[in-house]
């Protein structure tokens, strides 16, 4: 493969919050623009601490899709035992996922199947993912094996 | 050219609609989306071997995508 298409290809990897989140801040603005909710009502902050103290629990996983070295795409989830199901396992909810739009072009399943992968090895049982209405993904997720389980509804104050 | 590759580039071709497929062809260049590389992968996965998924993350070209394929014995 020539140097030049070797630099322009997507890495996927496992990151920490202190790998990530110098990176990721300067794209979580757009990515709010992009897919978010509610502008008016609930402004983008993201919590930092909280973040950290999730690592630190060992209940935050991040997967980044980076080219060239810069961060292109990333994938979060919150790793906990569901109260529900004490003894299921590991269960994994997709906090968010996004691709910088000029990297998408087939890496968004790419970025989708290596969290699960890697999700998978980290001994999750079950992951809970969800899209968008105006952001619709379920011909992907259900491509993908996903089954469609749940209508989730919001409403701001 | 391998038959394999051969194979490879006519599915492709069939698959996407894309005209100058080579094996250095980046995927990006298909001019398709993730469901319709995913739908890809399952008809390769069909008609020639399976795609192991941990080498989906690195399948960038053509080439990438024969190389990962692995055809039954």
């Amino acid at each position: 493969m020539p140097l030049s298409l070797q630099l322009e290809t997507p890495t996927f990897q496992v990151e920490t919050w202190a790998q990530y989140w110098p990176d990721a801040q300067h794209l979580w603005e757009r990515h709010w623009r992009d897919v978010g909710l509610d502008h008016d009502k609930i402004k983008l902050g993201i919590d930092r601490q909280t973040y950290e103290r999730l690592e630190a629990l060992g209940t935050l996983h991040i997967l980044t899709m980076r080219v060239a070295g810069n961060l292109a795409g990333y994938f979060l989830a919150f790793l906990w035992n569901n109260p529900h199901y004490k003894d299921a396992g590991l269960m994994a909810q997709t906090d968010v996922y996004w691709v910088v739009p000029e990297y998408r072009k087939g890496n968004g399943v790419k970025l989708l199947i290596e969290a699960e992968r890697t999700l998978r090895e980290r001994g999750i049982k079950k992951m809970y993912l969800s899209c968008k209405v105006h952001k619709d993904h379920s011909a992907l997720f259900e491509a993908m094996g996903w089954k469609k389980t749940d209508y989730v509804f919001t409403k701001a104050f | 050219m391998s038959d394999h590759m051969l194979t490879l580039i006519v599915l492709i071709k069939r698959e996407t609609g894309a005209r100058d497929v080579t094996p250095d062809t980046p995927i990006e260049d298909l001019g398709i989306d993730s469901l319709e590389f995913l739908s890809l992968l399952h008809v390769v996965e069909d008609e020639i071997g399976a795609v192991p998924e941990e080498q989906v993350k690195s399948i960038n070209t053509v080439r990438d995508l024969a190389n990962a394929v692995v055809i039954a014995a």
